[in-house]
C-alpha cells in the first residue's frame, strides 16, 4: 500500500467507526504544487485525501476552538505544535487523533518560481526526487531536493511526536544543518543588520506569518493593542523590523519551525530566521525543545537560580 | 543602516532610557542621589514595579523613540522584591540580547545590570559605563523612526 492509500484508509476508518467527526488532512490544490486544508466529514470523501511534499500547511492550527472530534494529519512539526498547544491548554486531548506521516521536506513553490525566472508556473508534477514544471518558456525538469523550504533543511526532527495512528515508514532524521545560520553569524554586525533590513524592507506587515502560525492565537495581538499603541502601524522599516523581532520573542520556546509563516509571506521575507536562531539558543541556555516533550515546562514560565548571565554587566 | 548620517556634534548628548525596578535599582539610584555622587545625567528613569515587568517591546519602543541607548535594572538573583521577578527577567533579556546580536544591533545599545538598594556607589558606576558606551557609539541609527 502507498502511503496515500494507507492514509485514506485510516481515515475512512475513523470516520466509518465513528471515532471522529472530521478528518482534517491535505488535498490536492487548484494551483500547481499547492496542496489545500481539507476536511473531511464523509467516509466517501477521504479519497480526496493526499500526502507529498506540497503538503505543507500546519494543520494543528484547525483544532483550535473546535467542538467537535477531530483527526488531524500531522508531520514531525506538526505534531509538534500540537503538543506546545496542548501544554497551553489550548487543545482538548480527548477530542483529538493524531495521524502521523512521515516527511522528508517540503518544496519551496516560490523558489521554483523564481529560479526558473517565470511569473507563475502553469504545470508542476512531483517525479519521485524531481519535479516536472511547464512554464511560458517551456519544460524543465529540476531536483526536489535543491527547492526544499528553508525550515525543513535544518529539520532534525521528523517523526511525528505525537501520534494516534501512524502511516507509512519512518524516515530517518538527518541531524540539523545549521549550516545557514552558522554563515550568517559569521558575518560582521553590519552585514546582519543590513540583511535584517533588507528582508524587513520587503514586509508589508499583512500578518500572514502570524496568522499562518498554530501558536500564534492571543485574542488580542500586540500589533492590535490601541491602549497603549505599542506598535506603529505605519509602514516603515522600523515597524516592521519590531514586529519581527517581537513575534520571535513571543515564541521563544514555542515555535516549533513548520515555517508556515515564510510559506504564507506573499513577499517572499525569510521569515522565520529569527525563531530558528531562538529555538538553538533556548535549547542551549535552558535544555528546551518545542513540542518535544509535554511534560516539559516552556523556558519563559520557567527559571533556575544559575540561569546563564553573562549578558548583565 | 538606513537614516541620514548624522556628524556627533559637540552639542550632542546621549538619550538613555533606564528601567529601574522600584526596591532596589531606583533605591540604589536614590541612595546615589542622596550621597552626591557624581554621574551622568542623560538618563531618563522609568521606575517599575519589577524588572520582570519589563516588556522587551518596552525596549524596542525606546529605541525606536530615539533613545540612543537603554538600560534595564533590577534586584539581584535570589533578592527580588516579588521573590521570583528577575528570574523570569532574566531569561526573557537573555533571549532579547541573543536575539538583537543576531540581528546586528550595536552592542552597548541595550545594557542590564543587578543593583541593590544599598548600591548607590555600583548604579553611579553602571551609569558612567553606559552612557561613556553610547558616546562612543554616536547617536542611534537603527530601529529610530523618522521624526524622533
Amino acid at each position: 500500500m502507498s502511503l496515500g492509500e494507507e492514509l485514506r484508509a485510516v481515515a475512512k476508518k475513523l470516520l466509518e467507526d465513528g471515532k471522529v467527526d472530521v478528518v482534517i488532512g491535505y488535498g490536492r490544490g487548484s494551483l500547481p504544487l499547492r496542496s489545500t486544508p481539507l476536511f473531511v466529514r464523509d467516509a466517501k470523501e477521504a479519497d480526496k485525501l493526499i500526502f507529498d511534499a506540497t503538503c505543507g500547511a500546519n494543520l494543528a492550527r484547525y483544532l483550535r476552538e473546535r467542538k467537535d472530534r477531530a483527526a488531524v494529519v500531522v508531520k514531525g512539526c506538526d505534531s509538534r505544535a500540537l503538543v506546545e498547544s496542548l501544554k497551553e491548554k489550548q487543545l482538548d486531548r480527548e477530542r483529538i487523533v493524531a495521524v502521523g506521516v512521515p516527511c522528508e521536506g517540503i518544496v519551496d513553490v516560490e523558489a521554483v518560481r523564481r529560479s526558473l525566472g517565470a511569473a507563475e508556473l502553469l504545470k508542476a508534477d512531483l517525479d519521485g526526487s524531481n519535479i516536472k514544471v511547464r512554464t511560458r518558456r517551456g519544460e524543465e525538469t529540476v531536483s526536489l531536493n535543491e527547492f526544499l523550504c528553508e525550515r525543513c533543511r535544518s529539520c532534525d526532527a521528523r517523526e511525528p511526536v505525537l501520534a494516534d495512528e501512524r502511516v507509512g515508514e519512518a524516515v530517518p532524521s538527518p541531524s540539523a544543518e545549521k549550516g545557514a545560520l552558522r554563515e550568517f553569524e559569521a558575518k560582521g554586525p553590519e552585514e546582519r543588520w543590513a540583511y535584517f533590513a533588507e528582508q524587513a524592507e520587503k514586509c508589508i506587515l499583512c500578518y500572514a506569518c502570524r496568522n499562518a502560525c498554530p501558536l500564534c492565537y492571543c485574542p488580542e495581538c500586540f500589533v492590535e493593542c490601541t491602549q497603549p499603541n505599542w506598535m506603529g502601524r505605519e509602514h516603515n522599516l522600523s515597524n516592521a523590523q519590531v514586529y519581527h523581532l517581537m513575534r520571535a520573542i513571543h515564541l521563544a520556546g514555542r515555535c516549533v519551525g513548520c515555517g508556515d509563516c515564510a510559506r504564507a509571506c506573499p513577499m517572499g521575507v525569510d521569515v522565520g530566521f529569527l525563531g530558528e536562531k531562538l529555538r538553538e539558543v533556548v535549547k542551549e541556555l535552558y535544555g528546551a525543545e518545542p513540542g518535544a516533550d509535554i511534560e516539559a515546562p516552556q523556558p519563559l514560565s520557567a527559571y533556575k537560580e544559575d540561569d546563564w548571565q553573562e549578558f548583565v554587566m | 543602516m538606513g537614516g541620514s548620517a548624522e556628524k556627533t556634534t559637540d552639542d550632542w548628548k546621549p538619550r538613555i532610557v533606564a528601567f529601574l525596578c522600584n526596591w532596589c535599582s531606583y533605591a540604589g539610584a536614590d541612595l546615589a542621589g542622596v550621597s552626591r555622587l557624581q554621574y551622568p545625567p542623560h538618563i531618563k528613569v522609568i521606575r517599575v514595579p519589577c524588572s520582570g515587568r519589563v516588556n522587551p517591546l518596552f525596549i524596542l519602543r525606546a529605541l525606536q523613540s530615539g533613545a540612543d541607548g537603554v538600560l534595564v535594572s533590577g534586584c539581584h538573583p535570589g533578592d527580588c522584591h516579588y521573590a521570583t521577578g528577575n528570574y523570569y527577567a532574566r531569561r526573557r533579556f537573555a533571549l532579547l540580547k541573543k536575539l538583537l546580536d543576531l540581528v546586528g544591533l550595536e552592542p552597548g545599545r541595550v545594557q542590564f545590570s543587578w543593583v541593590s538598594a544599598a548600591e548607590g556607589e555600583k548604579f553611579a558606576g553602571v551609569v558612567r559605563k553606559v552612557t561613556d558606551a553610547v558616546k562612543a557609539l554616536g547617536p542611534a541609527r537603527q530601529l529610530v523612526q523618522a521624526g524622533s
